[in-house]
């Protein structure tokens, strides 16, 4: 209605009512205005004021305009509203003519719905007054409930109601959604939500302030998550702008627990996680082994997925296929089984699903390890590992060891130590031989190469071998030497002396060989030209740093035959260490001359007899191999007479024939000639016979023998 | 008067009678004796002078022998089969290099000692398994065995024996170690006499035409002799103790000297009965393990052939020892 209109009619009923009433009637205009109207609109008394809508627990203010169109002063007391929600100020105004008074009315609905009331006043001058006050409330009615996800049933929930969640399997999830709807008439808000409780969480909280229009509703997720059996407590605020509305939180956790023990022989540990399994000790290559026990003592089935141990030494065993299901109450028992390999302590992981524990044991036994020592250097040596000695020269001698300890934590027992390779010595222990645990023995070692070459051996300790490996270098020169004991010429049918000794020591040993040789004057070898031992080589040694040739069991010299036969012996040596020649190209050697000279006689005896012979055996030798005459001289018996006191041989062609026969050469110039004397007359007239025997060189010895 | 011309073969004829002649006979390899090699049961020729010999060839024989004793000068030799049967075996000519072996009949077995008188015309053999003693004649071209003389019951192990000239009675020396005693042993009666007690006698001699007997005793270093081992028996010891220890050997020297080999004194004795005093010492390279004559008596071997060269010990002029190696 245009404002026009409205103030006309009010103005106009007004008047009538002021015309009507007998005595002076004040004209009083009344017209309202929200607080959204621009302009009031009039009311007429009786009229009805009516109230913009307004939320619940709001106010809404009109403001009632009383003007006083007349001529006096108008009083209005007792003013007054009736009705719900309805309040209005003051109680009392008074309102000069033409002036405008304000009343306001205010409309606190507490809730929703439609309202009505009374505003009356009392016209000091008038007939009382009165309007009627319609208002309408609006307000959101907020529902609270929830529903079990997945299938739950809405249900509400008051303020200070509980919310109950099911079971949850520990370590899942569960969730409940709540819902705040709105089924007022106005719109609700959600302002804030919180929520305790380790166990519970929100999800999908819109933006907040939430608005919560008519009809509609804002919802969010309750999550629960147990992480125990225990039962979980909470609780819910939501604040919906008038009232924060709480609820409380239940739940409970479900599901399988799987506790763990230890069972040996005595008694039986509860095992925590990350606990320690220790096990019994074991020998090594023997065993030992702990019965571990898994108990469902949750409130559902639980499962044993995967057993399995990380690391060396311990292995799972009993063990039922898996996965193994446990229902409340049940067990399943396997064993962790310890084999030790090496002692001391070992330690591995045991994952009974993701539960992990860790396993402990001791390994019992000896444990060899063994180091290198030569000269200020000392270095472990593993199992198959290998050792360099130093380059050492050919045959000199570098010691070194191999310490073997026990690092083990039992005694051990070597009960073999072997060595091979020719350039490798060592002087084992006495054996068996028993090391404690921290105690230490030696292998003396000796590297003595033999050539110039990378020489190898192997060193074993009971089972354990280490490789050995060194260089011979080039030996130093060998020193100048001599012949010692024999001159440059010696007699035949003797047995002289040589030696030989180096000018200076040598650091290594050597070995040599003394060689006779014999050039003879008459072409024809001498055979017993020997060394006491036999044959025309001899080998020797010279320890290091001596200077004097062994010849064995001969010692520092050694005898030879010089012979029956002139010419000259040649004695050299060669030299080496190892097996490199030391020889000098220009070796020294010695040389023995047999002169030659006259037959000499060494034995004369009557061989055989008869009445008118006799054999005169002659033995002796000549080293010109040359006897040219033989002179018996006979003496006579006494009283006897030999007619022929002396018979002169010329023997150089039969001595010739002797000499040329392979016979002859067995022993050199000796010979045993058989000589025949034919006798006329009495032969035992003879009492004796002397011979001598000559050739170029001279006369022989005279030898007698007796015929009587 | 006797009277000889003597005369030998062309080419010189000296005043003899036209027809007669005297020739070299022939040549040879001088040879100082035969040694038994045990490392090969052989015989060997020791061959050479002493000082220029070698040990030779084995023998070409049809056994091996454990045990030989050699006649040198008749060039045979008494040798026990080295077998379980142990044969008694007569050798003759050694010096052909392939000599005859001819069984000795009748002889025991198990033979460990042979002795040779020193005409070398007879022999007694021991058996320690038998313990028996017997004597053989008739060597070296018609041995024959007579009964044994049985040692059974007497203390001790025979250690040496050594016949008579004649071969007819032996000295048996015996002894326990600690104990012993030289017996007389008869071939012709079989009966068994003690002579004189010992400690250790090793080896003895008769002297004086069997009548007296020197012994070496290997525990008291003594050198001593019985006079009248078949009556009164006197026993004096020789001034020799002191010049040798451990005797292995007594010999006969040249010229009445008693020549002994002593192991712990490692030399050899040379004592000269009738002045009663030591002559000479000769010190050995080598420990003595036995003292037997060669060909010339004057040569001896004083070790085993087997271990090293041979070693001799000989008084051709003065007392020497030169080794002999194997060939």
């Amino acid at each position: 209605m245009p404002k026009f209109f409205r103030y006309l009619t009010g103005a106009v009923l007004f008047a009538i009512a002021a015309a009507q009433a007998p005595g002076q009637t004040p004209q009083l205009a009344f017209a309202y205005k929200g607080p959204a109207d621009v302009t009031a609109a009039d009311v007429g008394v009786g009229g009805t004021i009516t109230v913009p809508t307004t939320a619940v627990k709001s106010t809404t203010t009109v403001l009632l305009l009383v003007t006083n169109k007349g001529g006096g002063l108008v009083n209005l007391n007792q003013i007054a509203v009736t009705g719900p929600g309805f309040a209005v100020t003051p109680a009392q105004i008074s309102v000069q003519p033409n002036t405008t008074g304000l009343l306001t009315v205010t409309f606190s609905p507490a809730t929703a719905g439609i309202f009505s009331g009374s505003l009356a006043m009392t016209v000091e001058q008038g007939q009382p007054i009165s309007f009627k006050l319609a208002a309408t409330a609006v307000g959101p009615n907020l529902i609270t409930s929830y529903f079990l996800n997945p299938d739950g049933n809405q249900t509400p929930v008051a303020d200070g109601g509980s919310i109950a969640f099911s079971p949850i399997i520990v370590g899942q999830s569960g969730t409940a959604t709540f819902v705040v709807t709105n089924t007022g008439s106005g719109a609700g808000v959600v302002n804030a939500v919180a929520i305790t409780g380790s166990a519970f969480k929100l999800s999908g909280l819109p933006l907040l302030p939430a608005n919560v229009a008519p009809g509609a509703d804002v919802r969010f997720n309750l999550v629960f998550t147990p992480s125990t059996l225990d039962a979980q407590r909470g609780s819910l605020s939501v604040d919906l702008g008038t009232v924060t509305r709480t609820f409380v939180l239940s739940a409970q956790g479900s599901g399988a627990v799987l506790s763990y023990t230890q069972i040996t022989a005595t008694d039986t540990t509860v095992l925590s996680a990350n606990g320690t399994i220790v096990l019994p000790a074991a020998a090594i290559n023997g065993s030992s082994s702990a019965t571990i026990q898994v108990s469902n003592t949750g409130s559902a089935a639980g499962r044993v997925a995967s057993v399995a141990v990380v690391g060396s030494n311990f292995v799972v065993s009993d063990l039922a296929p898996l996965p193994v299901t446990l229902a409340p109450g049940d067990t399943m028992t396997f064993r962790i089984v310890f084999s030790p390999k090496d002692s001391g302590p070992s330690t591995a992981k045991l994952l009974i699903d993701s539960a992990l524990f860790n396993l402990q044991a001791n390994g019992l036994g000896s444990k060899l390890t063994f180091s290198f020592r030569v000269g200020q250097s000392i270095t472990p040596v593993a199992d198959s590992g290998t050792v360099n000695f130093p380059n050492t020269a050919v045959s000199a001698k570098l010691p070194g060891e191999i310490d073997i300890a026990n690092t083990g934590n039992v005694a051990g027992v070597i009960n073999s130590i072997s060595l091979t390779g020719q350039a490798f010595a060592m002087t084992a222990p006495v054996l068996p031989l028993t090391l404690q645990p921290g105690d230490t023995a030696v292998v003396p070692l000796i590297f003595s190469p033999d050539s110039v070459a990378t020489r190898t051996g192997v060193l074993t300790i009971e089972n354990q071998t280490i490789n050995l490996r060194g260089i011979g270098t080039a030996p130093p020169p060998l020193p100048s030497y001599s012949f010692t004991g024999v001159g440059g010429s010696a007699d035949p049918l003797t047995q002289p002396s040589v030696g030989l000794s180096l000018a200076s020591s040598y650091p290594a040993d050597i070995t040599g060989t003394l060689t006779l040789t014999f050039t003879s004057d008459s072409f024809v070898d001498d055979p017993v030209i020997q060394f006491s031992p036999g044959g025309r080589t001899l080998d020797f040694r010279i320890p290091a740093n001596t200077t004097t040739a062994i010849f064995g069991s001969s010692g520092g010299q050694v005898q030879f035959q010089s012979g029956t036969v002139a010419g000259s012996i040649g004695l050299s040596a060669s030299f080496a260490t190892g097996s490199v020649d030391l020889t000098p190209n220009n070796a020294a050697a010695k040389t023995v001359k047999i002169p030659a000279g006259a037959p000499q006689l060494r034995n004369v005896q009557i061989g055989t007899r008869t009445a008118t012979t006799f054999e005169i055996l002659i033995t002796g030798f000549s080293t010109a191999r040359s006897v040219t005459g033989i002179v018996l001289q006979f003496a006579a018996a006494p009283g006897a007479n030999v007619t022929t006191p002396s018979l002169t041989i010329n023997a150089a062609s039969s001595f010739s024939a002797w000499y040329q026969s392979a016979a002859s050469n067995t022993v050199g110039s000796q010979f045993t000639a058989s000589v025949t004397v034919t006798a006329s007359g009495d032969l035992s007239a003879v009492q004796s016979v002397t011979v001598t025997a000559s050739n170029a060189q001279g006369t022989s010895n005279s030898m007698t023998a007796a015929l009587r | 008067m006797r009277h000889v011309r003597l005369t030998f073969c062309l080419p010189v004829l000296i005043g003899l009678t036209p027809g007669l002649c005297a020739q070299p006979a022939g040549f040879g390899v001088p040879l100082v004796g035969f040694v038994l090699d045990p490392r090969s049961h052989s015989i060997r020729p020791v061959q050479g002078l002493p000082g220029a010999a070698l040990v030779g060839k084995a023998l070409d024989l049809p056994l091996p022998f454990a045990k030989a004793r050699f006649g040198l000068r008749d060039d045979f030799a008494l040798a026990v089969e080295a077998s379980d049967a142990g044969r008694v075996f007569v050798l003759h000519g050694l010096r052909t290099g392939t000599p005859s072996a001819t069984i000795l009949d009748g002889s025991v077995t198990g033979v460990q000692l042979i002795a040779l008188n020193d005409e070398q015309s007879a022999a007694a053999l021991y058996s320690p398994t038998s313990s028996q003693l017997q004597f053989v004649t008739g060597l070296p071209g018609h041995p024959a065995v007579t009964p044994s003389v049985s040692l059974s019951g007497l203390p001790g192990e025979v250690l040496a024996i050594v016949l008579n000239t004649g071969g007819t009675s032996a000295l048996v020396c015996m002894s326990d170690g600690a104990t012993g005693q030289i017996y007389a042993a008869s071939g012709e009666t079989g009966g068994v006499e003690p002579v004189a007690q010992a400690f250790s006698p090793i080896g003895a001699l008769f002297y004086n035409q069997g009548r007296d007997a020197v012994f070496a005793d290997a525990v008291s270093d003594e050198l001593v002799l019985i006079r009248d081992i078949h009556g009164a028996r006197e026993r004096s010891t020789l001034a020799a103790q002191g010049s040798f220890h451990g005797a292995v050997a007594i010999a006969r020297g040249k010229d009445q000297h008693v020549l002994v080999a002593g192991a712990g004194s490692m030399n050899v004795v040379d004592f000269d009965l009738q002045q009663g005093i030591v002559v000479s010492t000769t010190d050995l390279p080598v420990t003595p393990t036995r003292f037997d004559a060669l060909f010339d008596p004057n040569v001896f071997v004083i070790n085993p052939a087997g271990s090293g060269p041979l070693y001799l010990w000989n008084s051709v002029s003065t007392p020497a020892v030169s080794f002999v190696p194997f060939n």
